[in-house]
């Protein structure tokens, strides 16, 4: 997977993994990216498409 | 529960129905219960999100009881069609595939498009709050609301009073398509509409195939447990 930030919004942004090579962007193996802990105030936001998605109806 | 189905509520009074039950429960019981029990409303722990859930649906029964025996026949469980089959267990494999494989095709191509707005963790949000908010006897409870008491009690209003009067009004397809537009959007965050028009299109299809609601509730239950078993996972 590929991890971009912005400071000034506080938010990190987890991708599938990029094509080309982008020196303001890092890429990740599965097992670090699924373990990344944002510094205190900063949001993840995993844009991976991911097979399945949890949804419940309450 | 096995007896005949009568004619459901006529439009208007299920109209009625809802409105008060909505007011009445999630309005007014709902955020006062937050507030008896000192709790935040925006994010509830899961013991008072089963307070305020369970006051919001006490109330919903009781409007339920009275637009029954006020503009129904007073058989609470024909009125709204509560009967079970040996075939609605059907409703099992229908609702964990509608969370399983239609949920995520119907969002795939939203994805594609609009890869922020419908980002798999903004429409996972609220699954996972409630998931990690919970720990210990607390899942025990978090799944007793979402796998209990919001199928059962969501389905009797939803598909046994709203759906019901709907294709009474508008005929089955028309009635099924309104009534679950109506289920999607009463819930909190836009993202999920869609998800939810295709699972309440799924329950309600139980609704016009058998006229009761044993399968919408089966379906439901398994849709809400499943999604629950992958948000723990």
């Amino acid at each position: 997977m590929t991890l971009t930030y912005q400071y000034s919004l506080a938010q990190v942004w987890l991708d599938e993994l990029a094509a080309e090579r982008d020196p303001h962007a890092y890429d990740l193996c599965s097992r670090h990216g699924n373990r990344l802990t944002p510094p205190q105030g900063w949001q993840v936001r995993d844009r991976r498409r991911s097979p399945a998605i949890d949804l419940i109806a309450v | 529960m096995s007896g005949p189905t009568h004619p459901p509520l006529r439009l208007a009074p299920a109209v009625v129905t809802w409105v008060v039950a909505w007011v009445a429960g999630m309005i007014l019981a709902g955020p006062l219960v937050a507030v008896a029990v000192d709790a935040d409303f925006d994010s509830l722990a899961t013991q008072d999100l089963a307070a305020v859930a369970a006051s919001g649906w006490a109330v919903s029964i009781v409007v339920l009881v009275f637009a029954s025996r006020r503009w129904g026949t007073g058989d609470f469980w024909a009125d709204y069609a509560v009967r079970f089959r040996p075939s609605d267990v059907l409703g099992i494999p229908a609702g964990a595939l509608a969370q399983f494989v239609a949920v995520p095709l119907l969002y795939w191509p939203l994805q594609q498009l609009w890869p922020d707005t419908f980002a798999s963790d903004e429409i996972e949000r609220r699954a996972q709050e409630m998931v990690d908010r919970a720990d210990g006897w607390l899942v025990v409870l978090l799944a007793l609301v979402v796998v209990v008491g919001a199928p059962v009690v969501e389905e009797l209003m939803y598909r046994g009073l709203l759906q019901r009067s709907l294709m009474s009004r508008l005929g089955p397809a028309l009635g099924l398509f309104a009534g679950s537009v109506w289920f999607a959007l009463v819930h909190p965050q836009p993202v999920e509409y869609p998800g939810l028009l295709l699972a309440g299109l799924v329950f309600g299809g139980f609704v016009v195939a058998t006229d009761r609601i044993g399968g919408a509730i089966l379906a439901h239950a398994a849709f809400n447990a499943a999604g629950l078993a992958m948000a723990l996972s």
